[in-house]
Formats: structure tokens, C-alpha cells, sequence
């Protein structure tokens, strides 16, 4: 299939763009365009036309997505079709009649393809030939993969078998790994293999545990039954042995209680009761004998003491008064101080009070001379506003005589200001010619610029040589259009170069003709091959003769028919020999067969050849004769096509110099009339504007003097004018401002009227002179205040300190005589702190006196108590004995002790029963005494402690029997409640079956990856048996091209395992892949892709080839090359070449001529 | 009156086939029968019925853990509790179980005889169930043909296991027809041991309650016990009673519109999205299959670890406490044009050729076999019995393993550039 015209409807940045792509026998096409202009565009378009615009396409950018569309025409195989492409899932394709086609119409034309095959089969731009170079490097180990990456296009087939692999080693290898998910799930499914079979109760462990739990039950219940028969055994001789000493104690107690039968019952206490009794009435008896004379003693001495009682009554007058001349004892020293301090203020007084005059001949009458508070404030306030109100009034006026200054000067200068206005018209007039600019220099300026197209037209008429004619002539002749003489030229120009490459192809030919005649007579001469003619004509000579020997056999004698035998023997020798002969060298004849079909399609060629090159000499001849008549109809006779484009180019640059000569005329015409009708009009307005005189005088300046001269006049005036506005404004300004200074200058003047009259009331009322000035004042106003300060300081130690103290030193002595007169009349005309030191001692002495009294007085009354309570006690003792006497009848407290001691002998007695009953009742287990008896009675006390040592023995036993199987119950109890119905089996299962799972799904993904992976590598390794051969012939071929013959074809490394490829040099040294350098690798994978591509358009449907900036790494010559080879496949299939390079284009037509169709974006 | 009709609970047998993955919610897979056998159990309780029917299967055949058997021995203790007698049968499953002769039962636990049909009578209810218990595992014998005559004017149960007429994909025990269970003349067959549901109203009415609780995905779909109701000796409405715990579903996804891995996915999720708005609330285990002839045929063979790890993602994503994956499975085909790539006559046709040419190297096939032998030889049989291509693999037949991926690999391969 092969794309005839490419129409870019609505498409990315393109709309109604045709692309065309005429058929040629070199079908190659070259797109050009800067970057970003749409060449990217125009490939993604052919894709889009033949196989559908995508769902999410990036070239919706101006056109909407539902407004896409694309058109084109295709050819294939005879049939044609013109088509439309809208986006969409189904039913995109549209016919010219914009008609719904069926979407398997373009079947026929594009066959089993789809856009992924042939984007990668027929497209190839600059990344995917550095990818496949680089996929080649990744792959240069296996010439397998090398050869199928290349052909398919594909470049990641290592990749595809590596992952493969890689996913199969991580599932499963032999050797365990915890990485490998195999072995992560075996180790899951063994663990929950080993949770499941702990976890698992049998229904026969479940019953053992159950029965197991009944017999040990039964067991436990006959160990206790033995153990309680041992343990009340032990116990009845534990009793006995415990209780029978009791009862013999007890049996004693009774037979001495007997021998005391008659003793007197008396109470316990009654010992104790005689002994106190007996100690009490001892010590009372000798209390009252210390007693009596200690009395009396005291009692005399009461009497002796004599209490000043009036003293102690006022005791606490006492005390104060002498805590008082305690207190104030100071007061007379400090008066005398504080005397001294007031003298000395009154001195300082005096003494200021003389410096400013005053009579200071007492106290008071200083006192009296110092002005009041409010006097002194008002004075001070009076000099701190003084120096600022005189101020005020002087400022003021000196700011009022300033602006009448001002206001004198600028009247007097707007008196000096001429009045007069610039006249409209003279302003209009210098406006317009202002506006020329530099109008002299414009003038010259242009009249150069005529000078200069004049030169210019001569010059580009003189070019135009023998075809010269007028402007008017040259525009209206029909000259040839540019592509008309293109077309000649570029005709010829491919003639030319298709005529050298037909006289090169010729001298190649010859050269292999020559060369293989050479090899042919060589080859007969080595190895003298027989063809199958020349067997034919052996066996036809043989047949023949004996077609013969047959016919003249009736008539043949015997010896000539021996001659004719033997010739016939020797022909079927001689054909024989031939036939074998030609068998052997079968290889040979073929061989040198082959090189005769070579040799007759070399002659072909070269006929074929010469024939071209005389096809382009008609046509050179015919292609001449066609010029000469065209031209003779351009009225250009004799103008060689050759230079037609020329003078083509010629005449429009006469035709466009003499347009701009006319052009440069008008505006220089233009320029001079507006400067003189500027002259005229200013020359008017000057006469008008300075009257009569001077209007002949304007009327002959030129134009520059008259704008001078006007431009002076029209300043002068504007200037004049702005001043007296200035100096208006300045008038008005002061005038106002006068007024205002004036009754400032008033309202200062007034308040400091107002200060001097309270001045002078205030002096006034200070007793001062009424024309004392300020200054003066306020140094009087310093020494009043220092008089009033020491008057002040002398009144404040008078009233605060000195008459406190007097004050307190008076009510002193007036408490002390008071006192006196009371109690010492003796000391009423001594001094106060006489008086109170001699009461001290007084009322000391009548406290010490009192004292003793009381201290006797709580001695006689102490010893009065005691006396009476020793007889009390005495008393009370011998009453406590009496009924001890009375119950006994005893005499005395002898007899009554010998009673006492035979009472309490039985009363222990008594005693020593009772607790040996109550130790036997304690001690019988709840029996009697009488049972316990007959219990001890029949047992032998002898044997009792080793009957007992056996009891204990087996009691042992069986408690230690009972303790283990308790054990064991319990084991066996908590065994049997284990099974419970928990469901850490099914848990255990559920697990199992998780990694059973798991692992079912690793082998099965295993399977897949690694039968893929195996798959693969036989597959690669069969392709390459396959295609190695006839792919690397034509790959080394094309490769040798590419590389401008540094290499000359294409090897394999046989000794290596896996095979590799290797470039092999002209010298016979061999490069491995991995040797060559990136550019020469990315040309070795070029020469693979296209000798498969080659090899593909030989057997299957045929596309267009899609190359898009392939050479961008190639350097000139290798580009050349590489376009030669694309040129190869330009005759199997179409090639569309883009490219963003003009650069290429002299390539392009170096190698095809004017064959290749280049079209511009 | 109403009664329940159960079979086949198969109590704490595994749920299979779950490869268990971090989000997975494994603890409620492992105990999901004996929950289902709880839920019946409550509902029972709650429904207050007058008595629940086991046909068999109670058990697992080769689950020996006692303890299954004292959990079930303690649920008929709630029943016991609530007044509800049960009449259990034993099927093929129980006759090998020995917790079946071992396990002490309450008192309201009746056990039909194994030597011949018995029956119980309910007089308050005028009810009469006649059974037989299995003996043997293996009993092909036909059961129903001596069960006892009906008793008149009472409501007749009959509860059997059986195959019911050869269902094929259940072992053939105790065979019979649906005309000699009519023929028996009872109202009502409470059949067990296929696990599918089933009912049939003619002369009697006969029904198959299905297991109690989806254990594979062959299993799939709602489960659970049958609610009677029947007035005198009519039977009424049959109601069924999903008690399971979790669904199996099988989901087929047909990516044929993908072009490309991710796409695929996007299918498969929203089809996940899809199921999930449309079960319900209960949990669902759900097997993903991508079908359809799809250009991402190749590329979904060659990262398939990818695909399910995407899916899972997918599904974590939409809940994990409600939707589990148990398997993705690739059964896509390839796109029709890359079906067709031989006309294409390119190095990709020449690898399709030699794909196809591969099984017939008899040195490749035999090394090959050798290799997978390797890891086959080792796997335990549960795993053998799981996957059909290890078992093909074993017999010989490697070339059927060569014959399915070749086409996947083609066009994974052919995607790759």
C-alpha cells in the first residue's frame, strides 16, 4: 500500500493542508520543517488516517475533538481509494461524499496490520534507532536476540525473558530459599501442620481422659476411707495418753482434802486483809508523833508578823510612777538642745531680714513684714509672663513693618511690566512650521534620496542587458511565471544527474561484465564443467548410432558391424563419461551457470542503461525546443531558459527601483511646497504683528530668519505676561497677610496692658515699692522665702518637741506630791524622782512581810490534815480485821493468822481438783471422765508410744497416697476440660488450607513463567538457525554502506557460546559489539532493521516506511549513505522521510535527483 | 407448626482454595461453619420452632478433632434450653466419623437408627419422622424403599441422604427417584447430601436445603437451611434461611475493552464496586476471572504477580472487612488482530510459527518436563489435585501447559517493544 495524498482537514495546528505524494520509481519523500512545525503532527496523522484517531489524541489543541478530521487517498495493487478519517469508536471512515464506509474497507489496503505493528515495523525515528543500538549492546551475547530484537523492532526482548526468569527464581528454585514464595508457603503449611496435630483431639483421647478420670476418683475415695480408720485410732491413744496423768493427780487432791475437813472458811483476801491492816495502823501511829511539835512552832510565828497593808494597796501608783520617771528622765536635756536650735533659726532670720531692710526687732513684727502664700504665687506667675508678653508685642510689630515693605516693592514692579498679547494667527503660523521639524535638512536629505533612485533605476534597467525595455514595457509584457522556468531547469538538472549515475552504473557494468567474463573463462578453465547440452549432444551422437547400427543391421557384414560396435561402445563411453562427469561437477556447473545468467543480466542492465541515456538526450533536445517557443511568446526571443530565472529576478528589481525613484520625486515635491506656504504665512502675521515698517522686510526673509524672528517676539511677550501674574498674585497675598499682622500687633499690646496693672496691684498687696521691676521682685520674693522657712522651723521645735516635754515633766511631779501626801507625808516637798525611788523601797518591804504570813499559815494548816488522817487510818484498819476475828473466833492477830493459813491450805486444794477435771475434759474429746476411765483402763500404758509411732507411720502414707492422686485427679480433671469444643483445630486447618493455596498458586504462576521463559529461548535460538543467514548477508551489506566500507560485512563468533555477532574490516579483523562505538552501533542496527524490512516486503503486504530525523548523529557522508540505503527501499516501498534539517536537502538531491518529492511544512 | 430442615453442615470443615494475604481477614474463614451452625442455631431459638431436622453431613468424614464434636454437643444445648428437640441423621460423611459412635449427646438430641428406618413420634404434634441413618459411608443401597408406611392422619417426614437419582457432581449414595419418595406416600422428604438447594411440590413435597455454609467457589452463592411450615398434614410455605457467614462468588470481568494493564484493573475494580453495592452487607470471598479477547492479553500474562497485587489493592480499597479476593485468574484470550499476526509474515509471525513448532522438538519437550518434574515431584497431593495443569504435566501431557501460554507470551512479546 502505498499513501497517495496525506489532507490535513482539521488537524493539530493544521487545517485544509494537502500533503501530495506523487508516485516515482524511487518512491522516497522528504518533509521538511523547522522544529514545531508539525512534522511530529504529519506522522501521527498517517497513523491516524490508516488506523483511527485515538480516544485521548494531543492534537485537539485548536480543532475539537469531534471536529478532527483527516483525508487522504491510497493505492494498492491497481485499487485506489480516497477516504476521510473522523474521530470516533466506530463508523469513522467517510468517503468523498462524506458517506459512512464500512470499517473494514482499508482490509485490502493494510491487511493483517494493526497501528502497534506497523508503527513499529515501518516507523523508525531517532530514539527508537539509539534505543535499538542500545538494545543491540544489551544484547550482544546472543545473536539470537540480537537478530529477532532488530527485525521485530522490539527492544526490550531481553528484558521480557530476564523477567521472566527473575519472577520464576523468586517463586521456585531447588535450592530453598525464605526469599522464594514456594518454601515461604511450605514453611506456613508445615507449621500449621504441627499447630493442627497438637491442636486435634481423637475421640480415644477424649475417652481415656474420661475414664482415666472416673478410676481415679474411685481410688482418691478409698485412700481417705483408710486414712480416717487410722487417724480415730490414733486419736483414742492420743486421749489416753493425754488424760490418764490428769487423772491420777486428781485421785491424790481427794485424799488431801480430806485431812483438812474441819479448817475455818475464810475469805482468800483474808491474809492480805490482816497484813494491810497490821502496816496501816504502824504508820498512822507514827504520823500523829511527828506532827504535834511542828504545829505549834508555826503557829508562834504567825503571830510574830506585821503587814504594812496601805502601802501594797497603792502599790501599783507606785509602780507607775516610777516606770513615769523611768520614761522622761531624758526631758531636760533634750528642752535645753531644742532652746539652742530655735535661737539659731531666728539668728539666720534676723540676719536675711536686715540684707532686704527689714525691721526684724522681734519675732513678731518679722512674722508680720512676710508677705501671704498667695501674695508670694502670684507675684511669681506674674514675673514668669512678663518676658513673654513683651515679646509677643514686639515680634508683631516688627512682622507688620516687614510686609508693608513686600507689599511697597511689588506694586512698584507690576508698574514696570509692559501689557500687551501674542496674536492668534502668528502662533498658528510658527506651529505649522514647526511641525516641518528640521525642514532644510529634510529638504537635502531628500533631494539625495532622488539622486540615489535614479542611480538605482539606471543601474536595474541596465541588468536587464540585450531584453532591456521601458517601465511601461516590462510591466505590461507576460513574462514566464517562475515555475515555469523552474520546471525546465529542475528537469534538466535531474536529467543531468540521472545521466551521471546511468554513465557510472554503465562503467560498473562494464566493469562486471568484463570481471565475470574473466571469472567465467577462468572458472571453465579450473574446472572444465560439462553441461547438459553437451550430454545431450553425447547421447544423441550415441543414439543416433545406434538408431543406425539398428537400421543397417540387415545389411551390415560382421566385421563392419564390430567397427560400428565399437564406435557405438565408445559414444556410450563418451556420453556416459559426460554424465557422470557432469554429475560430479554438478556444484561447478551450476555455479557457472549462475555466473552466465549474472553475466546476461549484466548485459541487460547495461543495455538497459544505455538506452536511459539516450532517452535523456531526446528529451534534452525536445525540452530546449519547447523554451525557445515560449519565450518567442514572452517576447524574450533568444533567452536561454538557463537564464530566465534571472532576468525574471532582474526585471523585478528594475520595476521595483523605478517605483521607488517616482516615490522619492512626490515626497521630495511635497516637502518644498509646505516650507514655502509656511514662509508666507509667518511673513504675514510679522507684518501684522509690528505694523507697516517692517512687512516689506518679512516679505523677502527666507523661511529660517522668519521663524527666528517670530519665535523671539512670541517668548518675549509670553514671558512678560506669566511675570505679571506672579507679581498680582504676590499683592494680593500680602495685602491679606497685613491685616492679619495688624490685629496680631493690637491683641499683644492689650494682654500685656492687662499684666502691668496686676503688677502693680500685687506689689501693693506685698507692701513692695509700686515701680520695683520684675527682676528685682523675684530676688526679694529668694530672701522672703528664706525668713519664712527659719520662722516656720523655729515655730515647729516650739509646738512639736519643747512644750511636749515640758508639758510631761509637769504632770510628773504633780503624780509624786499626790503619792507623798498619801502615804509619806514625810517626802511630800522632795523632788518627784525622790519621791518615787523611796516609795519603791516602802512597798518592797510590805510585799516581803506579806509573803512570810501566807508561807506560815499554809504550814499549820498542812500538818492539821495530816494529823487527822493518821488517826482515821489507824482507825479504819483495826475495824477491818474484826470480822476475821468474829468468824474465827480467834483472840488476837496471831490466832487469827494461824486460821487464815489452814483456810487457804484447803482452798488450793480445791483449786488443783478443778483444773485437773478441766484438763481432763479438755483433753477427752468430749467424753467423760467415766468413759475416759474405762478407756485408759484397757490399755497398756507400756506399749502405748510404739502403738502410737505405727499410727503416725501409716497415717503418713496414706496422706502423702492422698495428695498424689489428688494431683493426678487434677491433671486429669483439667485434661478432660481441655476439650472443650475450642476451635484451635479448625483455626489450625484453616491455615493449612491458606498455605496449600498459596502454594497451589506460586507452582501454577511458576509453571506459566517458567515454561514462557524456556519458551522464549528456544524460540530465539530457532529463529536465529532460521534467519542468520540471508539476514546478515543483506545486513552486512547494507551495514558496509552505512559505514562507508570501514566494515566490510557481517560476521558470527562460532566459537562462542551463545553466538555472537561481530563487524568484520576490510583487513579481515573482526569488532564485537560491545567494541563498536555508539554511532556505528546505531547504523549496525539500522542496516538489521532495513535488511529485515527487506526481507519482510519480500513475502508479505507492503507499507509505507516512515523515517523520521534518522541521520541527526550522522555526520554528512554517513547521512548520504544512509540515504542511499532508504533509497534501496524507496523501489520495494514508499519512504517518507522527515526531517528538520535543510541541510539534508543537497543530500536528498545528490542521491536522488529530482526524483525525491520534497514537500515544506 | 414449624420446623427447620438442615443437611450437610460439615462442621469446622476448611474453607479451601483462600491463599490468605496481609488484609485478608483469615480468623473469620477459619471458624465460618461453626458460626453458620450457631446462626441456624439462634435462629431456631428465636424462630421458636418445635423441632430442627439434620439429613446428614454433621461432621466431616476425615475431621477427627473431638472437639468439633463437644461444640456441636453444646449447641444442642442451647436447643435443649429453648425446648426444641432435633432429629439428626447420619450420611456418608458422619458413618466415617468416629465422633459419630463416641460424642454424648443431650437428651433432645434424637439419633435416627442405622440398621433399619426408624421413626419418632411427636403426638402434641401429631408429627411422625421416619429416618435411617448410614452405617457405612459407602451405602449405594436404596434407603427409601424401606421406610416405614405412613401413619394416617399424621404429618409424615421422611429424612434420608441421598443422592436423589444420580446428581452428578455427588458421590451416587443411597440412590432413588423423586417417584418412589412420592410414592412413600409421606407429606414431606427432608433430603440431604447434595449441597445445592432444591425443591420439588408434587404428590410430597422434597427438598434439599444445600450446605450450610459455602466452603470453595464451587460453592457459591447464598446457603444456609430450610423454615417449614405446615398445618395438619399440609405443608405450607418453605422458606430458606441464609445463615451463612460469608459468600463465595465467582465474578468475570471482560477486559476485552482494555487495552493495557491499568485499564484492566479499572475494570475489574469497578466490576468489584459493582458486586459489592448489589450483595448486601454480608462479607464476600470472590473469585476474580478476567476474560475476553484483549489487547492486554500479553501484558497481563507477563505481570500477573502485578494484576492480582492491583486487584487486592482494589479491593482493600472498597473494604476490606467486606470483600475478600480468593483467586484472579487470567483467562483471557488475545485481541482478534493479534490473533492473526501470521498473515503479518514479520519476526513476531516467525516467533508465532516457532511457539507453535516447540512442542514437536521431542529434546526440548523432554528437558522441559525434566525441569518441571523438579518442583512437581515435591508438591503435596492436596496441591497436585488443585491444579489441572501439574496433573497434565505428571501424565505426560506437558504439551497442553506449552500449548496455553505460547499465545500469551506471543503477544506479551509482541507488546514489549
Amino acid at each position: 500500500m502505498r499513501l497517495d495524498r496525506l489532507d490535513l482537514i482539521r488537524f493539530g495546528k493544521f487545517t485544509s493542508r494537502a500533503l501530495d505524494f506523487p508516485v516515482a520509481e524511487r518512491d522516497f519523500h522528504v518533509i521538511v520543517g523547522p522544529n514545531e512545525a508539525g512534522k511530529s503532527t504529519v506522522r501521527a496523522a498517517i497513523l491516524d488516517l490508516l488506523y483511527g484517531i485515538p480516544k485521548n489524541t494531543p492534537h485537539a489543541f485548536i480543532h475539537a475533538m469531534p471536529e478532527l478530521r483527516l483525508g487522504g487517498a491510497i493505492s494498492h495493487d491497481g485499487a485506489a481509494l480516497e477516504f476521510g478519517r473522523t474521530k470516533g469508536n466506530k463508523q469513522t471512515l467517510r468517503c468523498a461524499a462524506d458517506k459512512v464506509l464500512a470499517d473494514n474497507v482499508l482490509d485490502a489496503f493494510l491487511g493483517a496490520t494493526d497501528r502497534d505493528f506497523f508503527a513499529q515495523m515501518f516507523g523508525l525515528n531517532h530514539d527508537r534507532l539509539v534505543r535499538g543500538g542500545d538494545s543491540i549492546l544489551s544484547a550482544s551475547d546472543d545473536l539470537g536476540q540480537v537478530l529477532f530484537q532488530s527485525a521485530a523492532g522490539i527492544g526490550n526482548l531481553g528484558a521480557v525473558r530476564e523477567s521472566l526468569e527473575a519472577e520464576a527464581d523468586k517463586l521456585w528454585s531447588k535450592r530453598k530459599s525464605n526469599e522464594r514464595a514456594y518454601y515461604v508457603a511450605l514453611d506456613d503449611l508445615e507449621r500449621a501442620k504441627t499447630a493442627l496435630k497438637n491442636a486435634t483431639v481423637r475421640s480415644k483421647d477424649w475417652s481415656e481422659a474420661q475414664h482415666g478420670l472416673a478410676a481415679l476418683d474411685a481410688e482418691l475415695a478409698q485412700a481417705r476411707q483408710d486414712h480416717l480408720a487410722v487417724k480415730a485410732h490414733r486419736n483414742l491413744l492420743e486421749r489416753v495418753r493425754r488424760v490418764k496423768p490428769q487423772m491420777d493427780a486428781l485421785a491424790e487432791i481427794a485424799a488431801a482434802m480430806a485431812l483438812h475437813a474441819k479448817a475455818p472458811e475464810l475469805p482468800p483476801s483474808a491474809a492480805a486483809t490482816l497484813a494491810e491492816a497490821q502496816r496501816d495502823i504502824a504508820a498512822a501511829e507514827a504520823g500523829i508523833a511527828h506532827a504535834d511539835p511542828a504545829l505549834r512552832a508555826a503557829t508562834d510565828a504567825v503571830a510574830a508578823i506585821r503587814v504594812d497593808e496601805r502601802m501594797r494597796e497603792l502599790g501599783t501608783e507606785i509602780n507607775e510612777l516610777n516606770d513615769s520617771r523611768l520614761a522622761l528622765r531624758a526631758h531636760p536635756a533634750s528642752i535645753a538642745r531644742l532652746q539652742a536650735e530655735v535661737e539659731a533659726q531666728w539668728a539666720v532670720a534676723a540676719d536675711v531680714a536686715a540684707q532686704i531692710e527689714w525691721d526684724a526687732s522681734s519675732e513678731e513684727v518679722l512674722r508680720a513684714r512676710v508677705p501671704g502664700q498667695a501674695v508670694h504665687a502670684e507675684l511669681e506667675r506674674l514675673i514668669r509672663s512678663h518676658a513673654a508678653l513683651q515679646q509677643q508685642v514686639t515680634t508683631a510689630g516688627r512682622a507688620e513693618k516687614a510686609k508693608l515693605g513686600e507689599l511697597s516693592r511689588a506694586r512698584a514692579l507690576a508698574s514696570a511690566l509692559p501689557a500687551t498679547e501674542v496674536g492668534a494667527g502668528l502662533k498658528v503660523a510658527l506651529g505649522q512650521v514647526q511641525k516641518l521639524g528640521d525642514f532644510d535638512a529634510a529638504q537635502v536629505l531628500r533631494q539625495e534620496q532622488v539622486e540615489q533612485k535614479e542611480v538605482a533605476a539606471s543601474l536595474a534597467f541596465d541588468a536587464l542587458g540585450a531584453w532591456r525595455r521601458d517601465e511601461a514595457a516590462l510591466r505590461a509584457m507576460s513574462a514566464p511565471s517562475v515555475q515555469a522556468v523552474a520546471g525546465f531547469t529542475n528537469d534538466e538538472l535531474a536529467d543531468e544527474t540521472q545521466a551521471r549515475a546511468l554513465a557510472a552504473r554503465g562503467r560498473s557494468l562494464d566493469e562486471q561484465v568484463a570481471q565475470l567474463e574473466l571469472d567465467i573463462a577462468q572458472f571453465r578453465e579450473m574446472h572444465q564443467p560439462v553441461s547438459a547440452d553437451q550430454v545431450r549432444r553425447a547421447r544423441g551422437e550415441r543414439d543416433a548410432k545406434w538408431a543406425s547400427l539398428k537400421g543397417d543391421a540387415a545389411n551390415t557384414d560382421g566385421p563392419a558391424l564390430l567397427v560400428h560396435a565399437a564406435e557405438y561402445e565408445k559414444l556410450v563411453e563418451g556420453a556416459d563419461a559426460l554424465a557422470d562427469t557432469r554429475h560430479d561437477k554438478v556444484q561447478q556447473g551450476s555455479e557457472l551457470q549462475s555466473k552466465q545468467q549474472q553475466q546476461q543480466r549484466l548485459l541487460l542492465e547495461r543495455a538497459t542503461a544505455a538506452a536511459d541515456v539516450a532517452r535523456l538526450a531526446d528529451a534534452a533536445l525536445m525540452r530546449d525546443a519547447k523554451w525557445a517557443g515560449f519565450a518567442r511568446e514572452c517576447g524574450l526571443p533568444e533567452l536561454p531558459y538557463q537564464l530566465a530565472l534571472g532576468w525574471l529576478d532582474a526585471r523585478t528589481r528594475a520595476l521595483d527601483a523605478a517605483q521607488a525613484l517616482a516615490d522619492a520625486r512626490r515626497a521630495h515635491a511635497s516637502h518644498a511646497a509646505l516650507c514655502e506656504a509656511g514662509r508666507q504665512a509667518l511673513a504675514r502675521e510679522l507684518r501684522d504683528e509690528s505694523g507697516a515698517e517692517g512687512g516689506a522686510e518679512s516679505g523677502k526673509d527666507t523661511l529660517a530668519l522668519l521663524v527666528l524672528r517670530a519665535d523671539a517676539i512670541v517668548c518675549a511677550i509670553t514671558e512678560a505676561s506669566g511675570q505679571r501674574r506672579t507679581l498680582a498674585r504676590q499683592i494680593d497675598d500680602a495685602e491679606s497677610a497685613l491685616q492679619s499682622l495688624g490685629e496680631t500687633v493690637a491683641s499683644a499690646q492689650a494682654e500685656f496692658d492687662h499684666w502691668r496693672q496686676c503688677w502693680h496691684a500685687t506689689l501693693a498687696q506685698a507692701d513692695l515699692w509700686p515701680h520695683t521691676e520684675p527682676a528685682m521682685v523675684e530676688a526679694v520674693l529668694v530672701s522672703v522665702k528664706k525668713i519664712d522657712d527659719s520662722l516656720a522651723a523655729m515655730r515647729k521645735l516650739r509646738s512639736e518637741q519643747i512644750d511636749m516635754m515640758q508639758s510631761q515633766l509637769g504632770a510628773q511631779a504633780v503624780q509624786a506630791r499626790a503619792l507623798a501626801e498619801r502615804l509619806a507625808p514625810d517626802l511630800v516637798d522632795a523632788a518627784a524622782d525622790d519621791i518615787a525611788l523611796e516609795l519603791m523601797v516602802r512597798l518592797g518591804a510590805a510585799n516581803g512581810a506579806h509573803a512570810e504570813l501566807v508561807r506560815q499559815r499554809e504550814a499549820i494548816a498542812a500538818l492539821e490534815t495530816r494529823l487527822e488522817q493518821a488517826t482515821m487510818r489507824r482507825d479504819q484498819a483495826q475495824a477491818s480485821l474484826a470480822p476475821l476475828f468474829e468468824r474465827c473466833g480467834a483472840a488476837d492477830t496471831a490466832a487469827l493468822a494461824d486460821a487464815i493459813e489452814r483456810s487457804d491450805q484447803l482452798r488450793r486444794l480445791r483449786l488443783d481438783a478443778a483444773g485437773f477435771e478441766r484438763a481432763i475434759r479438755d483433753g477427752g474429746d468430749g467424753l467423760s471422765i467415766g468413759q475416759l476411765r474405762v478407756e485408759a483402763d484397757g490399755i497398756d500404758m507400756a506399749a502405748l508410744k510404739s502403738e502410737l509411732d505405727d499410727l503416725t507411720g501409716r497415717d503418713a502414707l496414706l496422706v502423702d497416697t492422698l495428695s498424689a492422686l489428688a494431683v493426678r485427679r487434677q491433671g486429669a480433671a483439667l485434661a478432660l476440660g481441655l476439650i472443650g469444643g475450642a476451635a484451635d483445630a479448625a483455626r489450625a486447618e484453616g491455615q493449612r488450607q491458606e498455605a496449600l493455596a498459596k502454594m497451589a498458586e506460586t507452582v501454577e504462576r511458576y509453571l506459566k513463567v517458567y515454561v514462557g521463559a524456556r519458551l522464549l529461548k528456544w524460540s530465539i535460538d530457532q529463529y536465529r538457525e532460521i534467519k542468520q543467514g540471508p539476514m546478515l548477508q543483506l545486513a552486512g551489506q547494507i551495514f558496509s554502506g552505512l559505514t562507508l566500507d570501514s566494515f566490510e560485512r557481517l560476521t558470527v563468533d562460532f566459537d562462542s557460546v551463545p553466538l555472537k555477532l561481530q563487524g568484520r574490516r576490510p583487513n579481515g579483523s573482526t569488532v564485537n559489539i560491545d567494541g563498536l562505538s555508539e554511532g556505528t552501533r546505531d547504523q549496525l542496527y539500522l542496516s538489521l532493521r532495513l535488511a529485515a524490512l527487506d526481507m519482510h516486503l519480500g513475502q508479505a503486504h507492503v507499507l509505507p516506511f516512515i523515517a523520521d530525523d534518522l541521520f541527526i548523529n550522522f555526520d554528512d557522508r554517513r547521512s548520504v549513505a544512509g540515504l542511499r540505503a532508504l533509497g534501496e527501499l524507496s523501489r520495494k516501498t514508499q519512504v517518507v522521510f522527515l526531517t528538520h534539517n535543510d541541510h539534508i536537502l543537497p543530500m536528498v538531491a545528490e542521491v536522488f535527483g529530482k526524483q525525491a518529492n520534497i514537500v515544506r511544512l | 407448626m414449624r420446623f427447620i430442615h438442615a443437611a450437610d453442615i460439615h462442621l469446622d470443615s476448611p474453607l479451601t482454595g483462600l491463599a490468605a494475604y496481609p488484609d485478608a481477614p483469615a480468623e473469620l474463614l477459619r471458624t465460618a461453619t461453626r458460626d453458620a451452625f450457631a446462626n441456624l442455631v439462634t435462629v431456631a431459638i428465636e424462630e421458636k420452632v418445635d423441632f430442627l431436622i439434620i439429613a446428614g453431613d454433621l461432621y466431616d468424614g476425615s475431621w477427627k478433632d473431638f472437639n468439633t464434636g463437644i461444640f456441636f454437643s453444646s449447641q444442642m444445648g442451647r436447643l435443649k434450653v429453648a425446648g426444641i428437640p432435633v432429629y439428626l441423621l447420619y450420611g456418608n460423611h458422619d458413618a466415617d466419623s468416629e465422633m459419630t459412635r463416641t460424642l454424648a449427646l443431650p437428651d433432645n438430641v434424637h439419633r435416627f437408627p442405622s440398621n433399619k428406618a426408624g421413626s419418632f413420634r411427636l403426638p402434641e404434634l401429631k408429627v411422625v419422622l421416619h429416618g435411617r441413618s448410614f452405617k457405612d459411608a459407602a451405602t449405594t443401597d436404596n434407603l427409601a424403599v424401606n421406610y416405614p408406611d405412613p401413619v394416617e392422619g399424621w404429618l409424615n417426614i421422611g429424612v434420608l441422604h441421598t443422592a436423589l437419582e444420580g446428581n452428578a457432581s455427588h458421590a451416587n449414595y443411597a440412590p432413588c427417584s423423586i417417584a418412589e419418595l412420592e410414592a412413600r406416600g409421606y407429606q414431606y422428604w427432608a433430603l440431604g447430601h447434595v449441597h445445592e438447594y432444591k425443591l420439588w411440590r408434587g404428590a410430597s413435597v422434597i427438598a434439599f436445603p444445600g450446605n450450610l455454609q459455602g466452603r470453595h467457589i464451587r460453592e457459591a452463592g447464598p446457603r444456609g437451611a430450610l423454615l417449614v411450615s405446615a398445618q395438619g398434614v399440609e405443608i405450607g410455605a418453605v422458606e430458606r434461611l441464609h445463615v451463612d457467614v460469608l459468600r463465595w462468588h465467582a465474578l468475570e470481568v471482560d477486559v476485552a475493552p482494555a487495552s493495557n494493564l491499568a485499564e484492566a484493573v479499572r475494570l475489574a475494580g469497578r466490576a468489584l464496586e459493582h458486586l459489592v453495592e448489589e450483595s448486601g452487607v454480608l462479607p464476600l470471598v470472590v473469585r476474580v476471572t478476567l476474560t475476553g479477547a484483549s489487547p492486554a492479553h500479553g501484558e497481563l500474562f507477563g505481570l500477573e504477580t502485578q494484576v492480582r497485587a492491583e486487584v487486592l489493592a482494589h479491593a482493600a480499597s472498597i473494604g476490606s472487612e467486606r470483600l475478600w479476593i480468593e483467586k484472579l485468574r487470567l483467562d483471557t484470550s488475545p485481541h482478534a488482530l493479534a490473533v492473526d499476526v501470521t498473515a503479518r509474515l514479520d519476526a513476531v509471525a516467525d516467533l508465532q510459527a516457532l511457539l507453535q513448532k516447540a512442542e514437536l522438538d521431542p529434546v526440548f519437550m523432554k528437558s522441559l518436563e525434566e525441569d518441571l518434574m523438579q518442583l512437581i515431584g515435591k508438591l503435596p497431593l492436596e496441591v497436585i489435585d488443585a491444579l489441572a495443569c501439574v496433573k497434565s504435566v505428571r501424565a505426560g501431557q506437558t504439551v497442553d501447559l506449552v500449548r496455553s501460554i505460547g499465545p500469551a507470551l506471543l503477544d506479551h512479546v509482541a507488546k514489549a517493544g
